[in-house]
């Protein structure tokens, strides 16, 4: 094809970068969102994701050991002399200014000595180190040290395991995994079933009405499922269902039952008509014909059609929330908790990237496994 | 009923109790009904093939017809009754009150806004990356990245997103890549160059581009009829000239350099900003369907152009084009399906503050927050309005097909 | 029906870092008057007095509602504040007006809060609390409820690195020093010996000393040892709470939901975003008239 078009192997260069600047702008949100999760929230206030595998300087507010702690103050020479590092021990940070007053951070450089109330002194060091010194005994908190500090790039299983295993409700995403899982699988295989059959009718059984029956079927495809909700909803109340699994599965088949139709009996159609001639003349019923010769046939449409419910019922957070989440709390779905950990976590990046990249991955591995079922999906009856 | 529990025992019940009737109803219509055995058996042959298509088609048309086509009814009902006075029938009263509410046309507009700018960008976005990557070996790579996001929820999407436009105080460093960007701009000649000069010229083209496609709207384009050739041509030339009065404010304003913006609550360009996620989404979709029509193009056109002396713009918009079409409105009256429906986003994001609301979103507000069923179906039924003109269109387009 | 508060929650208090006064000096204030005066007086040495943020998801606002209704008992009697709440008296008169506009004194000046005026309805309100401890100081003054400190960066100790001081009344308005609050409110609904055995009983200052030594409990009981406090803070937020000449219950809580958790949220949030007071105000009134 490049050759017809006549392109020289210059164009072919501008189109690489074309589209490799393409794809990158495509993968920087979601690569944020991955990054973040390994950042702790002190790494992550330092600056963007793409700072991270840089050394961060940030402002920090470090404190001395309090004197009064035992064996921190001691007597050298007459002067009260209070030594230590501020970092934590194991952090590994260097301190390019300082200063000892909230309205001055910058006064000193490391090595200074800072003449403190009282004839008190501190000297800050390059590491951290510190020796605070007094005239008389030291008393009350720590020395306040507010130090510029560069420290290197730090990376952390943590938040998931917060998020993960914390077992705590409000970050916790286990539960909402199974759930989603819960609601998915059964929402995925049963439309499937139900649509199948109505699908060989509807390609491969000659009976009168049936261009109309295709196109109610094309016609429901459109109707946006705003509608539906709460007639169902009463509906459901009403036969006693109520808000629970049943009722969304229930949903999830009635909503993804056009698609399903629609697909199968593109792909149906589209199936050789020798084969079911032959075993029609050979004494097949219809029945034996669709699960035996029909079905097999079709298992690509039904894996796209698969693929595709799967990750809409997965990804879905309406219908979950008006047919299945109550109030108590327990039938929540991974949608759902992102959007509540949005309003309680909204400023915790830490948390929600992670949680956000939890609820994301089994979509992104089933995309990537099966994509080319998805695509299949897609294409049926869309290229005219 | 520990749920997983119930998730297995529903799928066994479900599938086998849908195979079981598939196969006992074809056994009682074979054996019982119209058996093929004995005096009448080839009238009997006859009737059960008449009956049988209506026992496969039972199951799904009691689910299509209770979950998708009641509903329809149902809610235009609830539009027209009060809850609060008992469900009694008070006609338009609901829509009255619903077109009192500000917030309602705020969210009709932000649509038409919505409608405009996602389909449009998505698929000149999947066409220009289908272009490009079907001519490089790597080709597929690149598209299933850029098809990625489709299998991210919107909800997962808006989380993404909020970390992008993320504002932190003046003096702290941003976290968000766009208060990042943002920050470099500095008034001095790169800021001008980017956020004057370019947007100027992508406009002028717009306008240019707009007025183009107007007047082919107005001379005929043979698959539209002409009520919807002139709403696209009044909708071109609004385009055309809100971009002409852009450029002018592009010059005219003055820019906030060096302070970090909260980008969720300035107005429209809000809007925007959330458009922008569900252009991310949707550009994958079509890219993968017009790459699939790009390739389906007999290459004896292309061929046939080349020889006559065409440079590739002319290929590309007097062969290609046209015979791509009909995938190019397939491509967008399904964003446009989609973007009717988008929820998540609106509702995640901002949860329709600063005026960013939109019909999906003010329909569940009202429905579930403030418990207005007339005014929450109301809306509803307004969303089904501006979806109908697909449904018409695609159910004339099948039933064209079927025909032939 | 009577009913009496047993365990009380204090909104009226306002947190800062001690250390970071001591830096500058700064006392604190006892009077209104004092408070605006020291707000001005930190922006002429070139900080940020204010940290505010409304921020709270789909509850984005209610942050802002707190504010209104401890300004609205600084400036008029207790019985405006009921006729308010009741809607007796519509969201729109001049009283209540002149409520919001106290609050946009401190959160529509720019120079006056952390991020300044856009940033108050975006930034979340568990996030604001955090400028008051960062390096360099974002601003020296949080008003919020008792339970803020949970929000408090990991580490920091109430009463040392953190404090409050009571938001104080004008003094020359003559109001006393009314104190906004909410809590739970006991009351006997199945009449039967043991209910009235137990009402007795919690009325007691024994009943109230024993969930005041377990923590997170606050009491109008005026005869209570307040010694048996389990720390000093929660001490000196009870002290708040019986110094109080009024005390008033949230207001947005008591109005019905579609206003108190809806219009008044939305509505301070397109106030903080330069929407006029009396159109805010207007606004409000509109759809609790919709609700009669």
């Amino acid at each position: 094809m490049s050759n017809i078009a006549g392109s020289k192997s210059s164009l072919q260069w501008v189109v690489h970068i074309s589209v490799a600047l393409l794809v990158m702008l495509w993968l920087f949100p979601t690569l944020g969102l991955f990054v973040s999760s390994f950042r702790t929230a002190d790494q992550i206030s330092t600056g963007g994701w793409w700072t991270s595998l840089f050394p961060a300087e940030q402002n920090l507010t470090l404190r001395s050991t309090d004197p009064d702690d035992a064996g921190a103050q001691t007597l050298i020479d007459g002067v009260y002399v209070v030594e230590g590092n501020l970092f934590k021990a194991g952090v590994d940070a260097t301190i390019s200014v300082w200063g000892t007053s909230s309205r001055a951070i910058d006064t000193y450089v490391p090595g200074d000595t800072a003449e403190l109330k009282d004839g008190e002194t501190i000297t800050v060091q390059v590491n951290g180190d510190y020796v605070w010194t007094g005239t008389t005994e030291m008393t009350g908190r720590g020395q306040r040290v507010f130090a510029t500090s560069t420290t290197p790039p730090e990376f952390t299983f943590k938040n998931y395991k917060t998020v993960l295993f914390g077992g705590d409700s409000t970050d916790g995403m286990t539960k909402a995994f199974f759930n989603t899982l819960t609601v998915t699988i059964p929402a995925t295989i049963i439309p499937i079933v139900i649509a199948a059959f109505a699908a060989y009718a509807l390609a491969w059984m000659d009976f009168p009405g049936r261009a109309l029956l295709v196109a109610f079927v094309v016609a429901l495809l459109v109707v946006p499922l705003q509608l539906a909700l709460i007639p169902l909803l009463r509906l459901h109340l009403g036969i006693g269902i109520g808000k629970g699994y049943l009722g969304v599965w229930l949903a999830h088949t009635g909503f993804g039952m056009p698609l399903a139709i629609y697909l199968l009996r593109n792909y149906m159609v589209g199936l050789p008509r020798d084969i079911i001639e032959n075993a029609k003349v050979d004494g097949a019923t219809d029945f034996q014909i669709f699960t035996k010769i029909i079905l097999p046939l079709s298992f690509p449409a039904l894996a796209s059609f698969a693929i595709f419910q799967f990750l809409w019922t997965w990804n879905d957070l309406l219908v979950a929330k008006v047919f299945l989440i109550d109030a108590t709390g327990q039938t929540t779905v991974m949608t759902n908790q992102i959007v509540e950990l949005l309003g309680t976590r909204g400023g915790n990046w830490e948390i929600l990237s992670t949680a956000a990249f939890v609820s994301i991955s089994v979509p992104l591995v089933v995309f990537f496994s099966m994509q080319k079922y998805l695509v299949r999906g897609l294409l049926a009856g869309s290229v005219k | 009923m520990h749920p997983a529990l119930q998730g297995i025992v529903t799928i066994f019940l479900g599938v086998g109790g849908c195979l079981a009737y598939f196969y006992f109803s074809n056994q009682f219509i074979d054996k019982v009904l119209f058996p093929s055995k004995g005096v009448n058996a080839g009238r009997n042959i006859n009737r059960a093939n008449i009956v049988r298509p209506w026992l496969f088609l039972a199951p799904a048309l009691f689910a299509l017809s209770l979950y998708l086509a009641y509903p329809v009814f149902a809610t235009l009902w609830y539009s027209l009754t009060d809850r609060d006075k008992g469900n009694a029938f008070v006609g338009l009263a609901n829509y009255y009150q619903m077109m009192d509410d500000p917030k309602f046309w705020e969210a009709l507009k932000n649509n038409m806004l919505w409608l405009i700018i996602v389909p449009a960008a998505s698929t000149a976005f999947g066409l220009l990356a289908a272009q490009l990557t079907d001519r490089i070996g790597w080709g597929s790579i690149a598209k299933s990245m850029i098809f990625m996001p489709m299998a991210i929820s919107f909800v997962g999407a808006a989380v993404i997103f909020k970390l992008i436009y993320d504002t932190r105080p003046a003096d702290t460093n941003q976290i968000g890549a766009l208060n990042a960007v943002w920050m470099q701009f500095n008034g001095g000649v790169g800021s001008f160059i980017l956020l004057r000069a370019l947007p100027a010229a992508f406009l002028a083209f717009l306008t240019v581009g707009s007025l183009w496609l107007a007047t082919i709207m107005i001379k005929g384009f043979s698959s539209f009829t002409t009520i919807l050739r002139s709403l696209f041509g009044i909708v071109l030339i609004g385009v055309a000239v809100s971009s002409i009065a852009s450029i002018y404010g592009l010059f005219t304003a003055t820019l906030p350099y060096g302070e970090p913006q909260t980008w969720l609550t300035m107005p429209f360009w809000n809007s925007i900003l959330l458009m922008i996620v569900l252009i991310w989404i949707q550009t994958g979709f079509a890219m993968v369907i017009l790459s699939a029509a790009l390739r389906g193009i007999p290459e004896e056109t292309v061929e046939a152009a080349i020889v006559d002396g065409a440079n590739p713009f002319q290929v590309f918009f007097k062969i290609k084009m046209p015979q791509i079409a009909g995938t190019i409105v397939v491509v967008w009256t399904t964003i446009t399906l989609t973007v009717l429906k988008v929820f998540d986003i609106v509702f995640a994001m901002t949860n329709g503050q600063w005026e960013t609301q939109v019909l999906a979103n003010y329909m569940f507000d009202k429905l579930f927050r403030g418990n207005d069923w007339g005014v929450g179906s109301a809306a509803a039924i307004v969303i089904m309005l501006l979806v109908t003109p697909i449904l018409v269109w695609n159910v004339y387009n099948v039933r064209k097909e079927m025909r032939s | 029906m009577y009913g009496f508060f047993f365990k009380a929650d204090v909104k009226s208090l306002v947190w800062y870092s001690p250390e970071n006064f001591e830096d500058s000096d700064y006392d604190i204030p006892e009077t209104m008057e004092e408070l605006k005066a020291l707000t001005d007086q930190i922006v002429a040495d070139g900080g940020t007095p204010w940290c505010i943020g409304l921020g709270s998801g789909a509850a984005t606002g209610w942050p802002a509602t707190d504010w209104v209704e401890d300004m609205m008992l600084r400036t008029q009697a207790p019985d405006v504040y009921d006729r308010w709440v009741s809607n007796e008296m519509p969201f729109t008169d001049p009283a209540v007006v002149a409520a919001i506009e106290e609050f946009g004194a401190f959160a529509r000046v720019d120079d006056y809060v952390a991020g300044g005026a856009g940033a108050v309805a975006t930034t979340d309100f568990r996030d604001s609390p955090k400028g008051l401890f960062s390096s360099p100081a974002q601003c020296y003054m949080h008003k919020q409820a008792s339970f803020i400190p949970a929000f408090f960066p990991e580490g920091t100790v109430v009463g040392e690195d953190a404090d409050f001081f009571y938001f104080p009344a004008y003094a020359s308005k003559d109001l006393g020093s009314p104190v906004l609050g909410a809590g739970t409110v006991w009351t006997i609904t199945n009449d039967s010996a043991a209910a009235h055995d137990l009402i007795t009983y919690i009325q007691t200052t024994e009943a109230n000393e024993i969930w005041m030594a377990k923590g997170g409990f606050l009491t109008p009981h005026k005869g209570v040892d307040t010694s048996k406090f389990v720390d000093a803070a929660t001490k000196k937020m009870n002290d708040v709470l019986l110094a109080a000449t009024t005390f008033r219950f949230d207001g947005s809580d008591l109005m019905p939901g579609g206003v108190g958790a809806g219009s008044f949220w939305t509505g301070m949030v397109d106030y903080t975003g330069g929407k006029d007071a009396a159109e805010v105000a207007q606004a409000i009134q509109d759809s609790w008239d919709a609700l009669k």
